[in-house]
């Protein structure tokens, strides 16, 4: 079933016609075997607008495996499901512990970010163990979320409104470890993929 | 809001997929497994692993293997009721079976195990169980040429506790179970299974609820429910591990993959065959305290109860097990 769920790039034409003077980077997730689970693009910002995410539980299954917020912003989680869910964390690698306690079915819970920003983080379900999702917290506005497709290797991706100052971008990829950018405009990059040392694909990247 | 940039990148039958109250009945998909580091197991790794699985040195006073209650002949069980530890006393609950755990997302009836790994120390070191104190384990495995050199080759740290768990859950990885005539008939045999079976599925994903925790792939949510089955003061279930009272007496829901080969049922083994299973479920359990909502009376008749019995004879795929040589 999930063949069908492609990558879809959200420059849209208005972003297009946002800001002529913005660049874009455009590039290459590649992996080696499986892909990630999940992951997102973005530029490191100073300043930026407050992001909050949405992930709801239905069919015993978070619907998205993805949600994204900021430090100031938030995630709301739903539980549109006909079954209780209890949603936490328990990262003790980047410390991002929570348990929100028992939901019933059409309540929903706000969870704020308080953790370290720059985290990719595995949320579960304590009643149902196969529920996975991943949520970030990142310092920008300006991201690309990245659900990944498991038979798909190669994701070509496009980020758009680079402000024109801006050289440092995070790619986090659940699972495996960060890749830390810097990139000037008119370069052009490639990053390892690694998962605890190990080579698990690869990145390449250009800004115009 | 930025929108624009927030390319969060689904097209798909996610919005399908979310239609369905559980997950659809379907065949496992190899891609799905997940391995420790994404490592797909060699060979040589679940050679070892099947060796030790077999080998009774793993029990303290070397009578009994992890294939003692998790008999390949007996549907990966050992046909009793509450399997016997190595010194012949009743360990309190039924031997679960091995099917499709390569998918499994928690293991023990009470899920006090994350991983597969982690799992398969678990009742070696049990005093209940095979009862050897992993202190031993090692220096008892390292006396064995096979052992020393197969882990040496296969681990870059050799012989080790850790290891020895990851040599047995590469096996028990292998035990996959596909084929089943559910598996040739939703993949278009419509011949796979009897018009008893198909009356059957429909039950079993309609009025009997079945699939409100036996859903998915592998037919079960992975989840802990009360169904009913005995006192809670009995035995807590996950309510003793993760201590809370609304899980007592909630047992892990058991994949359904060769059910007919599993017999007894239940986490006490108190229902002998697959019949008294569904007749127990008919009547809505048996005790209430702390019951499910999800379990109500069915009012199945006579003839739903053996169309139920045919479709689960259909999820039958016999997994042929050549036992190895021990060492």
């Amino acid at each position: 079933m999930t063949k069908f769920k492609s990558i879809l790039m959200v420059t849209g034409l208005y972003t297009l016609s946002f800001l002529a003077s913005a660049d874009t980077i455009k590039g290459e997730i590649t992996f080696i075997k499986s892909p990630a689970k999940a992951g997102v693009i973005y530029e490191v910002k100073q300043n930026f607008k407050a992001v909050s995410g949405t992930i709801n539980q239905q069919g015993k299954k978070f619907t998205e495996m993805l949600g994204v917020a900021s430090p100031k912003g938030e995630l709301e989680l739903k539980n549109n499901d006909e079954f209780e869910h209890n949603i936490f964390a328990n990262d003790t690698k980047q410390n991002v512990q929570f348990d929100v306690g028992l939901m019933q079915p059409g309540s929903s819970q706000s969870l704020i970010p308080t953790w370290e920003p720059n985290t990719l983080v595995r949320i579960g379900c304590k009643i149902h163990p196969k529920m996975r999702s991943y949520i970030a917290n990142i310092p920008s506005d300006n991201y690309l979320g990245f659900e990944f497709e498991k038979k798909i290797k190669n994701i070509p991706f496009e980020l758009n409104k680079i402000g024109p100052n801006s050289t440092h971008f995070m790619l986090l990829l659940a699972g495996m470890d960060s890749v830390e950018i810097q990139l000037n405009k008119g370069e052009s990059k490639t990053f390892k993929l690694t998962r605890k040392g190990k080579d698990k694909g690869s990145i390449t990247i250009s800004r115009t | 809001m930025y929108k624009q940039c927030k390319a969060i990148l689904i097209i798909s039958l996610l919005i399908t997929n979310v239609a369905f109250a559980t997950s659809k009945l379907s065949t496992p998909d190899i891609d799905d497994i997940e391995y420790p580091d994404e490592e797909e197991h060699s060979q040589s790794e679940i050679e070892l692993g099947k060796t030790l699985f077999f080998d009774t040195r793993l029990s303290s006073n070397q009578k009994q293997s992890c294939a003692t209650c998790h008999n390949p002949d007996l549907g990966f069980g050992d046909g009793l009721k509450t399997s016997l530890g190595t010194m012949g006393e009743h360990v309190g609950r039924n031997a679960p079976h091995l099917y499709n755990l390569a998918w499994g997302a928690i293991f023990f009836w009470d899920g006090r195990a994350a991983t597969l790994e982690e799992q398969a120390l678990g009742p070696i070191a049990a005093p209940g169980e095979m009862n050897l104190p992993l202190t031993e384990l090692i220096p008892r495995l390292a006396k064995v040429d096979f052992y020393r050199k197969q882990f040496s080759d296969i681990y870059d740290d050799g012989l080790t506790l850790n290891n020895v768990g990851r040599a047995i859950a590469a096996f028990e990885r292998t035990i996959i179970s596909t084929n089943s005539p559910f598996d040739k008939y939703i993949a278009g045999d419509k011949s796979a299974m009897s018009p008893a079976a198909i009356a059957g599925m429909k039950l079993f994903e309609g009025k009997a609820r079945c699939v409100k925790c036996h859903d998915g792939a592998n037919f079960t949510d992975d989840s802990f429910h009360n169904i009913g089955v005995s006192d809670v003061a009995a035995d807590q279930g996950r309510g003793g591990i993760i201590k809370s009272a609304s899980f007592n007496g909630a047992f892990k829901t058991p994949g359904l993959r060769n059910t007919l080969l599993t017999a007894p049922y239940m986490h006490d083994g108190s229902e002998a065959t697959l019949e008294d299973v569904i007749r127990f479920y008919n009547m809505g359990g048996k005790h209430k305290q702390n019951l499910s909502n999800l379990i109500l009376p069915l009012n199945l008749t006579e003839n739903e109860i053996l169309e139920l019995i045919a479709f689960l004879g259909a999820l039958t795929a016999h997994v042929q097990i050549e036992r190895p040589q021990i060492p």
